[in-house]
């Protein structure tokens, strides 16, 4: 059917740039097919009668311009015949004519997928940008951003990002010359782990938040945690601490006065000069990021500094799901869906 | 029922008329306003005519367009991220017994083919047409709040250098400023009953930060009586004093608490630039200088004409050789916006940089910015990660660097 394959990702996921929703995500599109011209969504269940009201999603989510197409086990037939409302189509993976193109691009996602998803961690905001350009900008705004705004040491960034780019530009037919970008494979390094973190925790309003920050501390496996607050924010501290201290030897919180942007920095590089790393949690004051910088510069402190930010986790049964996947369309196998790749949580990352 | 009763009820709100073919996002209104509705993604401009009215008694808006438009509106409509929301669409066709096209059935339905009426009308800037039309997600909040500052930086400027010899926003697309702060204000009230009539609760377990405080019971009372005082022909004074080291909006027309609700929500963040004043007189660069400014949400073209107001109160602006607007994912639409406001007020050579929360992006964006020769000053106000990434790499790499922080003193 193809005279060359599509580029194919699994478990495609877009969230809001303003992620402060408590659920920010977008849309998710089983396997997400991208052409010279455009793209299609391949979406797929167990059985056909669960596509009707999946279906409805697309209608709500923007993306009804562009094909959403079923595939299942079986066509839909006479056990149907009670669906209440209109079916989208549903093509049984049997009938799929390009089905040992769609192999070669599964089996390649699964091989690759640890290296893709080291990469979309780490650039998780610019690369989730380009996946709103791919899905819903125009080729005008595509070209000014892709070619004008963006500079080449920016596009050249990372692998990840310059195969979007070439795919936004496929995608919108702004040029369909350049090869894509190969994902490399395998995992990264993992960094080292973290001793001591000294965390600014501001006035946080939203238990949503506080939850997410508390679940992010206790997952890190610090020996030690300093929680550096104000008075305004004291009672942040002690519900952070509430909720983890059985997973960190040592914990405590210490209560910064007077010209808050010179002692909480100044606190926070004293706290963090052996060993430790200095985390911010939310939003901090510019005022006091700056202090701080300017402190790490003058003192020539080899303090490491991370952030506490939402980023993509794998989940842990979408590799299982997708070898499935593949397995049934080889015919060994029955299952004929996939589960989501990802959720969004608080990861700490380097700055 | 007569026609009179229809305009009783309605402001209207339409896009002054203005084209620049040199400015590359976007060319007139109506694509400007596209290209801020659909998060800057399409920038197609209408057929027709557009224009929004706003409903005196509950606030809600009907947005009245071309009826060949239709597709195009309803299609921004339905996109998730994008950002237009109003509560009732009206189609319009040209004289005479022209027969709609397909789709006729629907707007009847819906009650689309509405005669439109309205007792006042107000020609505003894509900015303030956009947050009359924007729904009222914290984006379309931050939009409302943005285009009210735009009307106010006159204002604002003078409560805190006296004078500007700046041009102001809305002036690039000439505007009268009256009509713009009108506009913004019937806009920005409009947003606030809607949001009020939100469920505070759930709204506070959706979002894990920035959420806007709910007006009082007397503020938003102050809101119906403002509306309906402008709708029946009034008008309104507006001011911006320094009290109690803050600035806060003053005006006859409104209630004490509506002003107080404002000036916390609308001016809380400006008061920064009175430290930021301070710390440009103080600290003055030597010779040749290129800006950076951070855009977080809500920062937009009066962000940029408080800094061109300070700078040329200073005596900089001959000396400042490039401003760098460095935009996230979220603010980039307002951002561009802004940048047209930059290339079309004299403002010294403009460009976009998009950064995000990625520290590796960040500082990639540093040694774009790090080119120019001359010292730096550099306005921190994007998202944490970027700030700490992208200012300990300016600092590492440059000597003569002034760091400003848009964030207020903390005490």
């Amino acid at each position: 059917m193809f005279q060359e394959c599509p580029f194919l990702e699994a478990s495609f996921s877009l969230y809001h740039p303003d992620m402060v929703y408590a659920n920010p995500k977008v849309v998710e599109v089983d396997l997400l097919l991208v052409f010279n011209g455009g793209y299609a969504c391949l979406e797929l269940k167990k059985k056909p009668s669960d596509a009707h009201r999946d279906s409805l999603k697309f209608f709500v989510n923007g993306l009804a311009p562009q094909p959403v197409v079923y595939v299942s086990k079986r066509s839909i037939g006479k056990g149907e015949s009670e669906l209440g409302i209109s079916n989208p189509l549903v093509i049984p993976h049997g009938e799929i004519s390009f089905k040992e193109c769609l192999l070669d691009k599964l089996r390649e996602w699964r091989e690759k997928f640890d290296g893709f998803f080291e990469e979309r961690r780490e650039l998780f905001s610019i690369d989730n940008f380009l996946c709103m350009l791919l899905l819903y900008a125009s080729p005008k705004i595509c070209r000014l951003l892709l070619d004008e705004v963006l500079s080449d040491e920016e596009k050249n960034l990372s692998p990840l990002i310059k195969r979007r780019i070439s795919l936004i530009k496929r995608a919108k037919g702004l040029d369909n010359s350049t090869g894509l970008e190969e994902i490399p494979a395998g995992e990264k390094e993992k960094s080292e782990g973290m001793e001591k973190l000294v965390v600014l925790v501001p006035t946080i309003k939203s238990e949503v938040l506080i939850n997410k920050i508390a679940e992010a501390l206790g997952g890190l496996g610090a020996g030690e945690v300093v929680l550096l607050c104000t008075k305004q924010s004291a009672k942040e501290c002690r519900e952070i601490i509430g909720m983890i201290k059985d997973k960190i030897k040592s914990i405590k919180c210490e209560i910064v006065e007077g010209d808050l942007e010179e002692s909480w920095s100044s606190k926070a590089v004293e706290e963090a000069s052996n060993k430790g790393v200095i985390v911010t949690a939310a939003e901090i004051p510019k005022g006091v990021l700056l202090k701080l910088v300017e402190k790490l510069a003058d003192e020539k402190k080899s303090v490491k500094l991370a952030s506490l930010l939402p980023r993509p986790v794998k989940k842990g049964d979408f590799l299982k799901s997708l070898s499935s996947l593949i397995s049934a369309l080889e015919g060994r196998g029955e299952c004929c869906e996939i589960g989501e790749r990802e959720e969004i949580k608080l990861e700490c990352i380097d700055i | 029922m007569s026609a009179s009763i229809y305009e009783q009820e309605k402001l209207c709100l339409k896009l002054k008329e203005w084209s620049d073919s040199n400015f590359p996002f976007f060319s007139n209104s109506s694509s400007a306003w596209i290209f801020l509705a659909t998060h800057g993604m399409w920038s197609e401009k209408l057929k027709g005519e557009v224009r929004v009215t706003v409903d005196a008694l509950s606030g809600e808006t009907t947005l009245i367009f071309f009826h060949e438009d239709y597709g195009l509106i309803r299609a921004v409509d339905a996109n998730p991220v994008f950002h237009m929301s109003v509560e009732k669409f009206a189609v319009t066709k040209k004289e005479g017994k022209e027969v709609s096209p397909v789709g006729v059935h629907i707007r009847m339905k819906k009650g689309e083919i509405e005669r439109v009426s309205f007792r006042k009308e107000i020609e505003v800037t894509p900015l303030t047409f956009h947050a009359a039309t924007s729904g009222i997600h914290r984006s379309g909040i931050s939009y409302r709040i943005m285009a009210f500052q735009q009307a106010l930086s006159r204002k604002i400027s003078e409560a805190i250098l006296q004078k500007s010899d700046v041009k102001a926003p809305y002036e690039v697309f000439s505007v009268d400023e009256r009509h713009e702060m009108e506009g913004s204000l019937i806009s920005l009230i409009s947003g606030v009953i809607k949001w009020s009539k939100l469920d505070a609760k759930a709204v506070e377990a959706e979002l894990t930060t920035s959420v806007l405080e709910m007006p009082s019971a007397k503020a938003l009372r102050g809101c119906y009586d403002l509306l309906s005082h402008l709708l029946q022909g009034g008008e309104v004074d507006l001011s911006v004093v320094e009290e109690e080291k803050k600035l806060s909006l003053k005006s006859k027309q409104a209630s004490r608490e509506l002003l107080e609700y404002l000036s916390k929500i609308v001016l809380g963040r400006l008061n920064v630039y009175k430290r930021v004043h301070e710390e440009l007189k103080e600290g003055k660069p030597e010779g040749e200088f290129s800006l950076a400014i951070d855009f977080s949400e809500q920062m937009g073209p009066c962000d940029a004409y408080l800094l061109l107001s300070i700078l040329s109160s200073e005596n900089l602006m001959e000396d400042c050789r490039g401003i760098w607007l460095i935009a996230t994912p979220l603010s980039y639409p307002a951002v561009a916006y802004t940048l047209l406001y930059l290339k079309r007020s004299g403002a010294p050579d403009s460009r976009m940089a998009i950064s995000s929360e990625d520290p590796a992006l960040s500082r990639r964006v540093a040694d774009r910015i790090l080119e120019f020769d001359g010292s730096l000053i550099y306005i921190a106000a994007g998202p944490t990660s970027h700030v700490l990434s992208f200012a300990r790499e300016i600092m590492r790499r440059k000597e003569k660097i002034k760091t400003i922080p848009l964030s207020p003193h903390f005490r």
